[in-house]
């Protein structure tokens, strides 16, 4: 199985060098393949900030700088064996970062549990409207951090991948070598979990419910409030 | 209508994006990866696409460092008053590092493994070779300079150590090759902007081993035992302060620092060896050195080789220029 997987991948890499080669032809970054170091290079340049950012999101910056050095680490490593015809190039770079982010269990939930425990502090700037958003998003990160720590792990990195990385159930399946089947109900648990400790919190205002948050509670979103702008 | 998605979406979005030492990590990391596939001697415009390297079997664990070139290499650069910080080049003399090498390799032949580290240099630095023993490191004058190094990767076996200068864009610049010869240490250089090469010979082969540190303070003194023994000394005068632990390579590794932190050294606390290294000049340009340790095996040694790529020209070995003496200790 060993062999034949690489007797394939050096197959598809001499194809590939030779489609590169051809003047013209060369695929864009994000679409082709990536084994030519040209090609890398600007894979590189065009995916590492939003790779960094998924992964800085979830472990944070400090230990980000690393996971995402080794993600595009391994990913030249591999770069033979990526094939564009089952997976995009981010949604690849993506599940490499995803399986890195998995060794970080403890890093991440550590980060949950403090989020979970703390409301940011809130920049009161700017217009009536801009700062209810911000208090109002403020409020919602406690409950959504308590939600993130509570889904499994498996959950979790399905549903990440959907919200943050915005990749597609087929493209989420094809990362996590899972069936679209199966990202489909695990996306539907961790909503349904996360809805579940977002509570009284209502989408169609834009704000909870409950007494949390008085002026926007009056009107809606930014309705109790003079904009003086 | 607005989900649960789209307050997901909204949650740390102030994440910002990665900053320069993050762009620096990654660049670093992707040198080494390619480094670690590239067959010796092969030039900068090679392309081994098929090739898919063996996982690395990362043994973090033991060992000194053969980077004691690299890492002092940019301490001439970053120690205030060097000379590559008044502006007129660091002239940085190899035969104290090439000692440091020598004892690095004699700790590596007693646990007979593989050394390996990578330095990142800081933006807008040159490296070039000045003599068969010789580097000299200075801020670049221009960003075409043929010498602008960005990565320094270093293996190290026995008695033998290479290094691999690579630039911003990964493409390799030099390669110097320690090694002895029948009782003299000799260097081999190949300079892939040029297409050439030369040989040369530095002095005979240093004693292994040397003096244990009976001083502490700035600087990196590898005596007999290595690393650990020089770590512990450090400790025991109080040099170092511990700082936080971090989760570096998969070790739980321990920051030492000193120097108000310009220097800190980020040690395996099992085996007092360095893990990663950073040293900083005030307000300055700081160099990262990470390191790791491998058992031997053909794949690695195969590092450790220098074949000369067809079609280069033999040149003789770049002589000492004249000009200020270099700092102390270097």
């Amino acid at each position: 199985m060993l062999s034949r997987t690489r007797q394939n991948s050096w197959e598809r890499a001499g194809a590939a060098e030779q489609y590169i080669g051809m003047e013209g032809a060369q695929p864009a970054a994000g679409s082709g393949r990536i084994v030519d170091a040209a090609d890398f290079e600007a894979a590189f340049q065009q995916h590492f900030p939003p790779v960094y950012r998924f992964i800085a999101r979830r472990v944070g910056p400090a230990l980000a700088e690393d996971l995402a050095a080794e993600t595009f680490a391994t990913a030249y490593r591999r770069r033979a064996t990526f094939d564009p015809g089952r997976a995009s190039l981010r949604s690849w770079l993506y599940g490499i970062a995803t399986n890195l982010v998995r060794n970080h269990w403890r890093a991440e939930q550590h980060l949950l549990a403090l989020d979970a425990r703390l409301v940011p502090e809130v920049d009161l700037s700017g217009s009536p409207a801009a700062a209810d958003e911000r208090i109002t998003a403020a409020m919602l990160a406690p409950r959504l951090a308590a939600g993130l720590a509570q889904i499994t792990r498996d959950q979790r990195d399905v549903l990440l991948l959907s919200a943050w990385a915005e990749l597609s159930h087929e493209e989420i399946a094809a990362v996590l070598g899972i069936a679209p089947g199966t990202v489909r109900s695990r996306l539907s648990r961790a909503r349904a979990a996360l809805r579940e400790h977002l509570g009284d919190f209502n989408f169609d205002l834009w704000t909870f419910d409950g007494p949390q948050i008085g002026p926007a509670r009056e009107g809606g979103r930014g309705g109790g409030w003079v904009d003086h702008a | 209508m607005p989900d649960e998605l789209d307050a997901l979406q909204r949650f740390r979005d102030e994440t910002p994006g990665p900053s320069t030492d993050a762009w620096n990590r990654a660049r670093a990391a992707i040198a080494a990866a390619r480094a670690e596939e590239e067959p010796a001697g092969r030039g900068p415009g090679h392309r081994s696409p098929g090739r898919i390297p063996r996982q690395r079997q990362v043994l973090w664990m033991v060992t000194a460092a053969a980077v004691a070139a690299a890492v002092a290499g940019l301490l001439a650069v970053l120690l205030p008053g060097s000379l590559a910080s008044r502006g007129t080049g660091g002239q940085i003399k190899t035969t104290a590092f090439v000692t440091h090498v020598e004892h690095a390799l004699s700790e590596l032949g007693r646990r007979n493994l593989v050394g390996y580290a990578r330095s990142v240099y800081p933006p807008g630095y040159s490296a070039e070779p000045v003599s068969p023993g010789g580097l000299r490191v200075f801020p670049s004058t221009g960003a075409g300079s043929p010498w602008n190094v960005r990565y320094l990767v270093v293996w190290a076996y026995q008695r033998v150590s290479k290094e691999s200068a690579y630039s911003a864009a990964g493409y390799r610049v030099f390669d110097l090759r320690f090694a002895p010869a029948g009782g003299t240490l000799t260097s081999t250089g190949v300079i892939y902007h040029s297409r050439t090469w030369w040989r040369g010979a530095i002095g005979p082969v240093p004693v292994q081993g040397g003096p244990a540190p009976t001083q502490c303070g700035p600087g990196i003194r590898l005596g007999t035992g290595g690393w650990p023994t020089f770590i512990r000394y450090e400790l025991s005068c109080g040099e170092f302060t511990k700082g936080g632990q971090r989760r570096i390579g998969g070790i739980e590794a321990i920051q030492l620092t000193r120097n108000g932190g310009r220097e800190a050294i980020w040690v395996n606390p099992r085996t007092y060896l360095p893990v990663r290294t950073v040293f900083a000049a005030p307000g300055g340009p700081q160099l990262q050195t990470d390191f790791g340790w491998f058992t031997p095996t053909q794949a690695r040694l195969a590092h450790l080789r220098l074949l000369v790529p067809p079609g280069f020209r033999q040149v003789a070995p770049p002589e000492q220029p004249s000009g200020p003496p270099p700092p102390p200790g270097r």
